[in-house]
C-alpha cells in the first residue's frame, strides 16, 4: 500500500515539475499565458521544475530499494509527460489549475511516504 | 537512412515490440488461458511444496541428472512446478518433463493445451514458422537497426528538448510527425535500452568469434564457456554409481530463506539426485534489475554448506546482467510491470506512427498525382494490415484458445495458427478495400474481438468477471478488464477514423485525407 502511494505521489511531483519546466519555454508561454514571461521569472520556473524532478525522484525511492526505485522513476515520466502533452495540446487553460492541484496532493503523498 | 530502415524492417519490429509487449505478462496470460489451473488462495510453506515436488520427482525420474523444484512464490511461479533432465539415452535423446503440481497433494494439474504467454513471448525474438538459425539472425539484424534508427533518429531531431512538449493536432503530416517525436522522445530512455539489450543477447551469435578465441569453436567448448561463465560447471559431474539418499532438506530451505527472506526462493536445482555425488543449488528471486542472484550451493548427500555464489562474478558480466534484467523486467512488481507494459506499448505505437507517417509524407509528395504509387499503395495497405491486423491477429489467438475443443491433442500448435491465419486475413482485406475502409473496419473488427473476449470467457469457462471479481482473483479479472478497456480504445478509433472518412469523402477537402488518406479516393472520383 505505501509503495503505491509514494508511487502516486511521485508521479504528481513528476507532473508537476514538468509543467513547470514547460511553462519556462517561451513557445508554451505563449500558449498558455498568452504573453512571454520575463527572463527572470522563466530561470525561476526552471529551477523549480527541477527541484520538483528531484523531489519526485525521492517520493519514488523512498519505500523501495534504490534500483527499482530508479527503473520505476524513469518509467512513470513518459506517463506525467503524456498527460501533460496530451493537456496543453487539447486544454492549454487547464494547465495552471492542474499543476497546482498535483503540486499540492505530491506533496502531501511525499509527506506522508517519507514520514511512515 | 532512419527513413528507409524505419520502412523496410517497420513492419518486423513492430510485430517483436507488440508481442514482446504482451510478453510483460506471460504468466497472467499463461493462467488466463489455463482457466482449469486453480488460484493460489494461501501461501503453503515453501518446506512443505517443495517436499511434495521432490516426491513426485522421485517417483517420476530417480535417475535423473537435473531436478528443478519452483515452489509457488510470485508472478513468476504461480502453482508448483517441477521439471526433470535426463542424460541422453542411447539413442541420444535427452529426455525432460515438465510439470505443474497442486502443492498440497502433488497430483498434476490437468489443463488444456496451451502455448499461454510464453508463445507470445518467445516470438518476440524467434518469429514464428521459421528456422531457428535464420531468425536469429534476421531479429538480430532487425535489432541492430532499430538501434540505428534511434540514434539517427535523436540525431535528425536535434530539437528534442524544446519539442519536448510539442503536439499540434490537426495538422496532418506535421501532427503524424509530432506524435512520432512525443512517443520518441518521452520514452526515449526505454527505447534505447531495451534495444541495446536485444543486442546484448544476440551478441554471441554475432560475435562467436571472441569465445571461440579462446575456448575453441565447437558447440561443446562454447558450453563449457557458459557454465564457467555462469559458474555452474561444478553442476555438470558425472555420476559416481555409489547411491546415496538426498538429505533432508528443511535445514537447506531454511537457511536459504534465512539468508535470502522468507519466500524470497525463486527455485532448487539438485543435480544427480540419489547419487553420492547430488549437489542442491538454491536460487535467490531477484529483487532488482540484476538478473543474476545469488545461490546457495549445498552437498547432496551431507545437506553442508559448500559456498554462496555472489551476484556479482565480475564487473563486465554484472553489466551485461543489468542490461538483460532491465529488458526482462522479471523483478518488477505490480506498478513498475504495468509501466514496463506501457512502454512498450509507447514503442510499438512509435513504430506504427513512424510507418504511418511515411505514407502521409509521400502521400503529399504525390498529391498531384491521380493514382498512388504501387509504392505508396503497398505501404499503405501492409500498414493497416499489421499495425491492426496484427493485434486483431492476437485477439483470435486468446479466441481460440477458448473455442477449439479442449481434448484435441493439436489445439496448441492450432491457436497459434489461428493467430496467423487472421493476420493474414486482415492483411488479405486490406488490399481488397481501400485503406480509409480497411482502417475503420479493422479497428471495428478488434474493438469488437476484444470487447466480447470476457463475454465468450463467461460462457466458456467458470473462471469469469462474475467469479474472479468477487473472489479477488485480480490476475484474471486484470485480463479480462483489460481487454475490455483494449477494445474500449479500438472502438473509439474506428468512430474517429470513421468520422474523419466521411467529413473527407464529400468535400474532397484535403484537409482529413492526410490524416488517414483514403487510397484510391482521387482515382474514384474522377
Amino acid at each position: 500500500m505505501s509503495e503505491a502511494i509514494a508511487f502516486i505521489g511521485s508521479l504528481l511531483l513528476c507532473y508537476t515539475g514538468l509543467t513547470v519546466l514547460c511553462l519556462a519555454m517561451g513557445r508554451h508561454q505563449g500558449q498558455i499565458f498568452k504573453q512571454h514571461l520575463s527572463e527572470r521569472m522563466t530561470f525561476g520556473l526552471r529551477t523549480g521544475g527541477w527541484m520538483f524532478l528531484a523531489l519526485s525522484f525521492v517520493c519514488a525511492s523512498a519505500s523501495i530499494r534504490p534500483s527499482v526505485a530508479a527503473v520505476t522513476w524513469v518509467a512513470l515520466v513518459p506517463v506525467a509527460a503524456l498527460v501533460l502533452i496530451a493537456l496543453i495540446s487539447y486544454a492549454p487553460r487547464t494547465i495552471a489549475c492542474s499543476g497546482l492541484s498535483a503540486a499540492t496532493v505530491g506533496i502531501a503523498l511525499m509527506a506522508w511516504t517519507v514520514q511512515v | 537512412m532512419h527513413t528507409w530502415v524505419g520502412l523496410l524492417l517497420g513492419w518486423i519490429l513492430f510485430f517483436m515490440f507488440l508481442t514482446g509487449t504482451c510478453g510483460y505478462f506471460d504468466t497472467e496470460i499463461d493462467r488466463w488461458m489455463r482457466p482449469e489451473q486453480p488460484p493460489v488462495t494461501t501461501r503453503l510453506p515453501v518446506v512443505q511444496s517443495v517436499a511434495v515436488g521432490l516426491e513426485r520427482l522421485q517417483a517420476m525420474a530417480p535417475n535423473a541428472q537435473h531436478w528443478y523444484v519452483m515452489p509457488p512464490v510470485g508472478r513468476e511461479s504461480p502453482a508448483l512446478r517441477v521439471i526433470w533432465q535426463s542424460p541422453a539415452d542411447t539413442n541420444g535423446k535427452a529426455q525432460r518433463g515438465d510439470e505443474l503440481l497442486d502443492p498440497r497433494t502433488g497430483t498434476p494439474i490437468v489443463t488444456r493445451e496451451t502455448g499461454g504467454g510464453q508463445v507470445l513471448y518467445r516470438m518476440h525474438y524467434e518469429l514464428h514458422y521459421l528456422p531457428e538459425s535464420f531468425t536469429t539472425w534476421l531479429v538480430g539484424l532487425c535489432t541492430m537497426f532499430m538501434f540505428l534508427a534511434l540514434i539517427t533518429g535523436i540525431v535528425i531531431h536535434k530539437k528534442i528538448f524544446k519539442d519536448f512538449f510539442t503536439f499540434r493536432p490537426g495538422k496532418r503530416q506535421r501532427s503524424w510527425l509530432d506524435a512520432h517525436n512525443v512517443l520518441s522522445v518521452v520514452s526515449l530512455p526505454f527505447h534505447l535500452m531495451i534495444t541495446y539489450s536485444g543486442l546484448i543477447f544476440f551478441a554471441s551469435t554475432w560475435m562467436p568469434l571472441i569465445i571461440s578465441a579462446s575456448y575453441g569453436t565447437n558447440d561443446k567448448n562454447r558450453q563449457a564457456f557458459y557454465e564457467e561463465l555462469t559458474g555452474r560447471a561444478d553442476m555438470q559431474r558425472e555420476r559416481s554409481g555409489i547411491s546415496t539418499p538426498l538429505t533432508d532438506l528443511s535445514p537447506v530451505i531454511a537457511m536459504a530463506e534465512q539468508r535470502f527472506g522468507p519466500g524470497q526462493i525463486r527455485y532448487l536445482e539438485i543435480s544427480n539426485p540419489g547419487d553420492a555425488t547430488a549437489r542442491i543449488v538454491v536460487l535467490r528471486l531477484a529483487p532488482g534489475p540484476l538478473r543474476s542472484v545469488e545461490r546457495m550451493t549445498f552437498d547432496g548427500a551431507s545437506g553442508t554448506l559448500l559456498s554462496i555464489q555472489n551476484p556479482i562474478q565480475n564487473m563486465p558480466l554484472a553489466v551485461r546482467d543489468v542490461f538483460l534484467g532491465l529488458h526482462e523486467g522479471l523483478f518488477a512488481g505490480p506498478i513498475l510491470r504495468w509501466l514496463y507494459f506501457l512502454a512498450g506499448l509507447l514503442g510499438t505505437a512509435m513504430i506504427g506512427t513512424g510507418l504511418v507517417l511515411w505514407t502521409v509524407k509521400r502521400r503529399e509528395q504525390e498529391s498531384r498525382r491521380l493514382a498512388p504509387s504501387f509504392g505508396l499503395a503497398l505501404v499503405e495497405r501492409l500498414n493497416v494490415g499489421t499495425i491492426i491486423g496484427l493485434p486483431v491477429g492476437v485477439l483470435v489467438y486468446f479466441w481460440a484458445n477458448r473455442l477449439l475443443p479442449v481434448t484435441w491433442e493439436t489445439r496448441a500448435a492450432w491457436e497459434v495458427h489461428a493467430m496467423f491465419i487472421a493476420w493474414g486475413l486482415m492483411l488479405v482485406h486490406a488490399h481488397l478495400r481501400t485503406p480509409a475502409q480497411a482502417w475503420v473496419e479493422q479497428f471495428a473488427m478488434a474493438a469488437a474481438l476484444a470487447l466480447l473476449l470476457p463475454l465468450l470467457n463467461a460462457l466458456t469457462t467458470q473462471r469469469h468477471l462474475g467469479v474472479t471479481l468477487v473472489q479477488g482473483d485480480w490476475i484474471l479479472a486484470g485480463f479480462d478488464l483489460t481487454l475490455a478497456a483494449l477494445g474500449l480504445v479500438f472502438a473509439l478509433t474506428a468512430v474517429k477514423v470513421h468520422a474523419a472518412n466521411k467529413r473527407t469523402a464529400p468535400a474532397k477537402s484535403p484537409r482529413r485525407v492526410l490524416v488517414l488518406p483514403p487510397c484510391t479516393q482521387q482515382s474514384e472520383s474522377t
